[in-house]
């Protein structure tokens, strides 16, 4: 048996790989076409930099999916933690910046999951009126400043290095470190992922699911604080969006959790997001070399590579699927 | 007695839209119950309704659909490119066909997959938009001549009550609609009862995209040319409308057309009144956030109640 | 070592499940270094007595005491303070996290320092307790979701163990062990006796039980109604104390011969299955019950679902034969007068946040159906109303939801559904599983009538009595085959049966 399992793994190992080379083979045929501009130093910094925002997000879905919830208001998170950490970077500098803006991400997923856990309405419904909410803050704050003559937050050029090269490089590196530990190898963690995986059997260990629920939307507020933090200083201001528009900033994100998923198998989770928002970034970057201007194809493929790795993350999949 | 009680807790989504109606009522004069203002409202639940009649055998199986909103947007762009070029008659039929085709797909992926409901039709409905943004980067889509008839109030109403009656009629007293009600109150048991499970569920996301794609039609048509916010968020509207209206998430026998309805007016009350209230845009938002939450809290509150007051009555009959 | 000194004392313990009394003022003592046993039929209150004293349900009235201290546990982590662990009888892990983490979890926090759980000590830990108690390694950093039955079984073992309780509580622990692991447990019973601890435990298997016990406990509806010494007892007597009656020709069929018609209605032929049908054919006549017999993994229950069409078949047919049609899926079973009640009746048969209506009508909207498929909520009502009569259904109205119903009555709706569409084939699995006496006498004249009117009955059960009882034949399952097929007039004994089957 033993034989059987070690063999199974081993063929599992070459498909791997078998798939790796397949993937760098096809970005270096594209590569040609691009006329070499997609393998480029200069290029690979706009990437890992593009991808950085979306990997912290993901990381932070993990915890939440983790959790067994879905919550759509993360987008609006984003805007509000941006917002607030570039006030308070203007005023007090970096530690104004990023305690700023992590706080604000971890005090409004404490608001969310405390909303999930009274209401008992379903996540992804109360996601929305979440969502209505913090956009209508950020709205009616930007608001605010153009009525006294001011412009929507923009953060000192002198602050925005967080944003960009070298500095991201260090901030992927420390979060992925952060990620992995909190999610493998805490206490809070594994009862988190205890209890979103099975509620009843975690009590049963003598975990307090509610407990264990929201340190995991802390952790996960802390995530998307810093993503909010990154978003701040790569594009100097956030512009508040409304009607709900800001979900649409967690899509890129969720494709990265769901393949991720896929290769969960492989490889541990987190260390899988980055590869995985890596991966669609550069899909669509050479989208963008190939000239397909982004938001046509560019969104149709990633709804269709969301929905390729769902299917091929639920290939053995028995159970009652809604 | 009991159904008594039972009537009480499905009286609650009733009670929060009038109870809400009669704030705004207040707040505005009576400004929301002008007979013009009536009529806006009435137009703007329309489109809800007849989307929702689609997505209604979908949530009765406890699934979702997310991705009516593209579906409607695509699906009636393609119809009004089609039509401009071979004629009115076209903008219906091709309009529906899309709508069929998205259904199928989201359907298929969904049973043979198994892949959830949730991501599958909000993957569609990012490849959707996606697609629309992509058709309207090469051409200006307007609606074709000869369907200014559409936008009129009556008409939609007329094509509304039909609606009403046919995919009413089908959900409510056909084995179809019973069937997506079985699944939702416990899939096992209706496989084992011998419902095609897939089959089913095929069919409700056809309907939803069937439907999707008329409403689609006609806000196509209502704002004479198709635009990258055709239909945008329409999928989370209607969701809310179903859910406000006490449809368990769950799905199953709860899910009845009527809450739908009651659902959307709510929904629109809230929104019509708040701009009537002349309350700041931003804040609007806010408020609609806070209500909607409010209203599905005291819902879910009240529906969970009947079945511990019948638990008490069996056991008072069992001695 | 002080034997005879108690360590558990429960009194006048009441546990109740809506209308269903499940343990009626169960006086109870165990003493250190005592292995007991608890036998009675399914339904009969064992496993909830059990999971009353691990924590993990709140008992209603009554005392327990532990040590000579008042013991009421809320949760199973305070019964394993307390020092009593259990491994329950459905799998509890999450299947999430890796085996290792599972063994600790909820108390990860003794391997941590600065707020990181040092994996290689928990790993450490873990194996620690594995050769602690002679048990098999296991693959700590492999996710418990990823392995098989028996192994997660070990690991529910390993974390039962690693509290270092004075009564350990095994819920039908064995069934899931192949031999070399049964053997290892009965040295850890062993061990335990020695170091003067105590065990509770479940098992099916009878003879397992004398041979490893000092003393049983039987349990009849809910009741505790005596306490044997186990070298003092054979299967045969404890059997008739579980069941606590005779078997007489009221409760069951008074005939002594296979009766049916010669017509073949079900043709079986040669199925294999993914999930464990090795090479299985019967036929079965009109008015024909065949019963099928078996441990709980024999594939008894798979057959129930093959027949239905519910299983995918990897060869083999199923026909009608008296319409020449093969099933291949449950769509066309229902509609060509077949009817299939699975086992687990709250989760396979019914819906249990319906109404009474909703779940009589469902099989039958078919025949229900006027033009246009419209079905009336006039026909519909009358429909269950006549239902709820005919099978006498104790409830407050057919708009009541299902779970509002006792199991008896619950099991009534099951099988009437079934019955009032006058079925060609009805399949039964476990008709009266978790139903009390009364009712259960009543399923059978059901069943009975059934026969009389020329309906083809497959009843797959656990209750041997119940196969003897009922059935014209009895085919006799182990390891996915059928092994033994016996006639009614050939003397049915349980004896025969069971050296088959095991």
């Amino acid at each position: 048996m033993n034989q059987e399992a070690s063999s199974a793994a081993a063929t599992k190992r070459i498909k791997a790989v078998i798939v790796i080379i397949l993937v760098v083979l096809a970005f270096g045929i594209l590569n040609r076409y691009v006329d070499g501009k997609f393998i480029s130093v200069s290029n690979f910094n706009v990437l890992i930099t593009g991808s950085a925002i979306p990997t912290f997000v993901a990381w932070g879905l993990c915890f939440i999916f983790a959790a067994g919830i879905t919550d759509f208001s993360i987008g609006a998170v984003l805007i509000l933690s941006a917002t607030v950490g570039g006030a308070l970077g203007n005023k007090m500098g970096y530690p104004g910046l990023i305690l700023g803006g992590i706080l604000v991400g971890m005090v409004l997923l404490l608001i969310n999951f405390q909303v999930y856990n009274i209401t008992k309405i379903p996540s992804w419904i109360a996601g929305l009126g979440m969502t209505m909410i913090y956009e209508a803050v950020a709205a009616y704050y930007a608001k605010l400043r153009l009525a006294q003559g001011l412009q929507v937050v923009q953060l000192d050029p002198q602050l925005r290095a967080l944003g960009h090269v070298p500095a991201v490089y260090f901030l992927l590196a420390a979060g992925l470190a952060v990620a992995y530990l909190l999610y493998n190898r805490t206490t809070a963690g594994l009862n988190v992922r205890a209890v979103g995986s099975n509620g009843t059997i975690a009590k049963m260990m003598g975990i307090h699911p509610v407990k264990a629920l929201i340190i995991g939307g802390l952790i996960a507020g802390f995530f998307f604080g810093i993503a909010g933090v990154i978003k701040e200083s790569y594009a100097g201001r956030v512009i508040a969006m409304t009607g709900l528009s800001s979900i649409s900033t967690i899509f890129l994100p969720l494709a990265a959790v769901l393949l991720s998923q896929v290769l969960q198998k492989y490889i541990n989770i987190i260390i899988a997001i980055p590869i995985a928002t890596l991966f669609i970034s550069s899909i669509f970057n050479l989208l963008t070399l190939l000239g397909v201007p982004s938001g046509t194809w560019q969104e149709t493929i990633l709804g269709v590579i969301v929905i390729v790795f769902g299917m091929i993350a639920q290939r053995k999949e028995k159970g009652v699927i809604k | 007695m009991i159904n008594m009680k039972l009537k009480v807790s499905n009286l609650i989504p009733f009670i929060a839209f009038f109870g809400l109606f009669l704030v705004f009522a207040i707040a505005t004069d009576g400004t929301v119950c002008s007979s013009y203002n009536m009529k806006v409202i009435v137009g703007q639940v329309i489109p809800i309704v007849l989307g929702g009649l689609g997505v209604m055998f979908v949530v009765s199986q406890g699934s979702v659909d997310l991705s009516i909103g593209g579906t409607a947007a695509v699906s009636a762009t393609v119809g009004a490119m089609i039509a401009a070029q071979y004629g009115f008659a076209f903008l219906f039929p091709v309009a529906v066909i899309i709508g069929i085709l998205i259904g199928v797909i989201n359907g298929m992926i969904i049973t043979r997959f198994k892949v959830s409901s949730f991501m599958t039709t909000l993957a569609m409905l990012i490849s959707l938009r996606g697609f629309l943004n992509y058709l309207l980067s090469k051409d200006v889509v307007f609606a074709p001549d000869g369907s200014a008839f559409l936008n009129g109030f009556y008409i939609q109403l007329i094509a509304l009550v039909i609606a009403i009656i046919i995919v009413g009629y089908l959900f409510e007293y056909t084995k179809t609609g019973r069937c997506c009600k079985a699944i939702g109150e416990n899939e096992t048991t209706s496989r084992y009862i011998g419902i095609n499970v897939s089959k089913t569920r095929v069919i409700s996301f056809i309907l939803s995209g069937v439907m999707a794609s008329l409403v689609g039609v006609f806000q196509l048509c209502k704002l004479g040319g198709s635009s990258s916010t055709l239909g945008q968020f329409f999928e989370m509207r209607v969701m809310m409308a179903i859910f406000l209206g006490g449809v368990l998430v769950t799905g199953g026998m709860s899910a009845k057309i009527y809450k739908l309805i009651v659902g959307a007016f709510t929904i629109v009350v809230i929104e019509n009144g708040l701009l009537i209230s002349n309350v700041d845009g931003s804040i609007s938002e806010a408020v609609q956030g806070i209500l909607l939450m409010l209203v599905l809290f005291v819902t879910l509150r009240f529906s969970g109640g009947p079945i511990k007051r019948t638990k008490k009555a069996a056991a008072a009959v069992q001695k | 070592m002080v034997q005879n000194e108690s360590i558990l004392q429960i009194e006048n313990l009441n546990k109740s499940f809506g209308p269903t009394h499940a343990n009626k003022n169960i006086c109870f003592t165990l003493k250190r270094g005592e292995v007991r046993g608890l036998a009675g039929e399914n339904g009969s209150g064992k496993s909830t007595l059990l999971s009353q004293i691990a924590g993990i349900l709140c008992k209603d009235s009554g005392q327990m005491q532990k040590d000579g201290a008042a013991y009421d546990p809320k949760s199973p982590l305070e019964a394993n303070e307390k020092k009593i662990a259990i491994v329950v009888q459905e799998l509890g892990l999450v299947n999430t996290l890796p085996a290792g983490i599972n063994i600790f979890l909820g108390r990860t926090d003794q391997f941590s320092r600065f707020g990181i759980v040092n994996m290689k000590k928990v790993y450490q830990a873990a194996n620690e307790q594995l050769e602690k108690w002679g048990l098999p390694a296991i693959p700590y950093h492999r996710l418990a979701g990823e392995m098989n039955v028996e192994t997660r079984k070990m690991i529910e073992l390993a974390r039962a163990l690693s509290t270092d309780p004075d009564i350990l509580i095994l819920d039908e622990v064995t069934q899931a062990l192949s031999h070399d692991n049964r053997l290892r447990l009965y040295e850890i019973i062993k061990t335990f006796k020695e170091q003067g601890k105590s065990i509770i435990l479940i098992t099916h298997d009878l003879e397992e039980m004398i041979e490893i016990t000092d003393t049983i406990s039987i349990l009849r509806d809910g009741e505790l109604i005596g306490t044997e010494t186990s070298c003092e007892i054979n299967s045969d007597i404890l059997k008739t104390k579980m069941v606590g009656r005779k078997l007489d020709g009221e409760y069951y069929r008074a005939d002594a011969e296979e009766r049916y018609e010669d017509e073949v209605i079900l043709e079986v032929k040669n199925l294999v299955s993914e999930d464990g049908l090795a090479d299985i054919s019967f036929e079965v006549h009109k008015g024909e019950i065949l019963g099928f017999c078996g441990l709980s993994d024999s594939g008894i229950h798979a057959v129930g679902k093959a027949v239905y069409g519910l299983s995918k078949l990897q060869t083999g047919t199923v026909c009608l034969k008296q319409k020449n049609i093969r099933i291949c899926n449950q769509t066309q079973a229902l509609q060509n007068g077949m009817a299939y009640v699975p086992k687990d009746r709250d989760h396979e048969a019914l819906m249990m946040a319906a109404s009474i209506r909703e779940n009589f009508s469902m099989p039958s909207l078919d025949a229900l159906r006027g033009p246009l498929g419209y079905l009336s909520t006039r026909k519909l009502n009358r429909m269950a109303e006549d239902a709820k009569n005919l099978f006498n259904v104790k409830c407050t109205g057919i708009d009541q939801p299902m779970n509002g119903l006792s199991g008896g009555n619950k099991q009534k709706v099951n099988l009437g559904r079934w019955l009032l569409k006058d079925p060609d084939v009805l399949v039964v699995d476990c008709p009266t599983r978790g139903v009390d006496v009364g009712v259960k006498a009543y399923l059978y004249q059901c069943l009975k009538n059934a026969k009389e009117k020329g309906v083809a009955i497959v009843l797959i059960t656990d209750e041997l009595s119940e196969a003897i009882g009922m059935s014209d034949n009895i085919a006799v399952m182990k390891n996915g085959k059928i092994v033994k097929t016996i006639k009614r007039s050939s003397h049915f004994s349980e004896e025969a049966i069971i050296e088959v089957m095991i």
